[in-house]
């Protein structure tokens, strides 16, 4: 491509932002909309919040409150004897009720994920887009860190903080957040290397604003939909290692109910009690499910260059 | 070779960089780490000053990461609290077993994801390609651990086709000279053996293959869109070339090489997702060895195999960087 077509484009894609607003955001929602799966992914996603939210409303049940009259009762509507409508999932190897367990369950995993997505996202993209901003030393060091962090498995690494920062959610948070916020600093980055060489960017030297206020308002706003994108996708993953973490016993602790913990305590009864370690398996992968769909949707809507 | 060789100085920075943080995963455990090693075990004053310095906690923190260092250099990783024994013993032990999953759990991965990949881009818009695209996206949203937990339930103790747990059979006798047990039974020339370690590994190393296979299959589709698209296609079937031909001789060629590149990279995943199969198959492996020793709070054992896994990913990524550079010699250019 010549260099004057190269600027001929800068300079197209310069006034389309000029004329950005509001109707870039509209455009996004309605291709969004457009799109069945992604709209289907909200609603669910929608759905698990609140059931997260009024968890404490929903439950019928303590979800610790052990009956051991009803140990690894089965769920009802199959014609499993001892079953009862007031446990519709059944009981698990405790006499605890299923149904109520897993309404709590969802807190932890939401609020888990959505925590370490959201601290992984800005620790993660402040440090990319500061180091495609400042290039230099502080580039280098800080790709170095990548390269580094990039050689572990991101489970491996997660339970391996975990480990060492001991039960409870800040630590399982905290060990989450380390072990994912690479990936934003590398795609921020660069985009960051792009959207600096654009003539708005420029033009905004020009007129003498400061390093910082460039940043902040004029390349971190274009990188946006990219983080929500990935955050998305992220969110996903996230649940998935947390339910991991918690079915390895590297979590919160084992008085609050989570699905991976459930999971693992139903591991023993597979012989005798399949809806133990069913159930907990169906939510946290609709869960995945929906995040991901509305990942795929957002991907399509706002960034074609990720696909 | 210019190339090659600054790659690999590149190593040394990022090789000193994962040795800390490993280094560091002792040191990140709040408050002192001996009174957590010993937690509830009621030991002796005596007995935990002795644990503090066989690990060298009372030393100056960069004394002991230089010591560490030195010492890992020569394939001394520590001692195991829990075993007793050098932590390197331990991981090698067991590092056959991992292989062998892993190797095998590629395998099927990829005999699901190609076939389904190439004929779900071929059908494009198809039933088919509806049907591969979200068992896809369906695959990818299931966890590894619930999957293995519903193929043990169902298969192994509802229809009692397969066996669900360990490496093999009790009652079989052969004698390990490689560690790989398949090819152990092959080398005792002992055939029921070697079925029995064959239905040992179908379970787990399904589990490990199904969660490859979903990302993969994407991968080739799109990779195979991507192909079909070129003009060369199109003279291909202009000089008439029969469907198929183009399709088997031409397209599937070039549309694998990416992909074929990315399953390289994605084998450090699969050893990530070896602890968590392994750990479900009680596979006696180094992903079990790993949570095994996070559960005894043996953290030179932990610390041993979080480097080890992390040493053989940064390989594999060399190798494959490499291999590219032979393959394709602009890249040693840019």
């Amino acid at each position: 491509m010549s260099e004057g077509s190269g600027k001929s484009i800068a300079l197209a894609t310069t006034l389309e932002r000029a004329s950005r607003p509001r109707s870039e955001s509209r455009r996004v929602l309605a291709v969004i909309l457009r799109s069945k799966t992604a709209v289907f992914g909200a609603l669910l996603l929608g759905l698990y919040l609140i059931m997260a939210i009024l968890a404490p409303v929903l439950i019928r049940h303590d979800p610790n409150q052990q009956d051991l009259n009803r140990r690894l009762a089965p769920p009802i509507g199959l014609g499993l004897p001892d079953a009862n409508a007031d446990y519709p999932l059944g009981n698990d190897n405790l006499g605890r009720d299923i149904l109520s367990r897993l309404i709590v369950g969802s807190r932890v995993s939401l609020l888990v994920g959505v925590s370490t997505v959201i601290l992984a996202s800005l620790v993660g993209s402040i440090i990319g887009a500061l180091a495609g901003y400042l290039r230099g030393w502080f580039d280098n060091i800080t790709m170095r860190l990548v390269d580094i962090w990039m050689a572990f498995p991101s489970l491996l690494l997660a339970i391996s903080f975990g480990a060492a920062f001991g039960q409870g959610l800040f630590n399982l948070v905290l060990a989450l957040v380390l072990s994912n916020w690479v990936v934003y600093s590398r795609i921020i980055r660069a985009q960051v290397l792009v959207v600096r060489e654009q003539e708005f960017v420029v033009a905004a030297h020009a007129i003498g604003a400061s390093g910082l206020r460039i940043l902040v308002r004029h390349v971190l706003p274009n990188t946006l939909s990219s983080i929500l994108v990935i955050a998305t996708l992220q969110l996903g993953t996230v649940v998935i290692t947390e339910a991991s973490m918690s079915f390895l016993g590297v979590s919160v602790q084992s008085s609050i109910p989570t699905w991976g913990g459930m999971l693992s305590d139903g591991r023993q009864f597979i012989r005798e009690a399949w809806w133990l370690s069913t159930f907990p398996g169906i939510v946290i992968s609709i869960l995945v499910l929906a995040a991901n769909l509305l990942g795929d949707g957002l991907r399509d809507a706002l960034d074609p260059y990720l696909q | 070779m210019r190339y090659l060789s600054r790659r690999l100085v590149l190593v040394v920075p990022v090789l000193l960089g994962i040795s800390f943080i490993v280094f560091m995963i002792l040191h990140l455990i709040p408050g002192d780490p001996i009174q957590v090693i010993f937690a509830g075990t009621g030991a002796s004053e005596e007995q935990r000053e002795a644990m503090r310095h066989s690990l060298g906690l009372d030393r100056p923190l960069l004394v002991q990461y230089v010591t560490y260092i030195f010492k890992a250099m020569n394939g001394d990783l520590g001692q195991s609290i829990h075993f007793r024994r050098p932590v390197l013993g331990l991981i090698l032990e067991r590092m056959p077993a991992t292989i062998e999953l892993t190797m095998i759990g590629l395998f099927i991965g990829l005999l699901l994801a190609f076939p389904a990949g190439i004929i779900s881009a071929t059908k494009r818009g198809s039933i088919i390609d509806y049907i591969v695209m979200v068992g896809a996206t369906l695959g990818i949203s299931l966890p590894t651990f619930w999957v293995g937990i519903l193929l043990i339930m169902l298969i192994a103790v509802n229809l009692g086709w397969l066996p669900g747990f360990g490496r093999m059979g009790y009652e079989e006798h052969f004698a390990r000279v490689t560690g790989f047990y398949l090819v152990d039974s092959l080398l005792a020339r002992n055939i029921p053996a070697f079925m029995g370690v064959v239905a040992h590994l179908i379970l787990p190393a399904l589990t490990l293959g199904l969660s490859e296979a979903t990302l993969m299959a994407r991968l080739t589709r799109s990779s195979m869109l991507e192909e079909i698209a070129k003009d060369y296609v199109r003279t291909a079937r202009a000089k008439g070339l029969h469907e198929q031909t183009v399709i088997q001789r031409h397209v599937v060629r070039n549309a694998l090489i990416p992909v074929i590149t990315l399953v390289g990279l994605s084998l450090g995943d699969l050893l990530g997702g070896a602890v968590i199969t392994e750990t479900i198959f009680a596979w006696p492996g180094v992903g079990r060895l790993v949570i095994q020793a996070i559960n005894t709070r043996d953290y030179p054992l932990v610390q041993g195999v979080v480097l080890f896994f992390a040493l053989f990913r940064l390989a594999i990524n060399l190798v494959t960087d490499i291999l590219y550079v032979l393959v394709d010699p602009r890249v040693g250019h840019v």
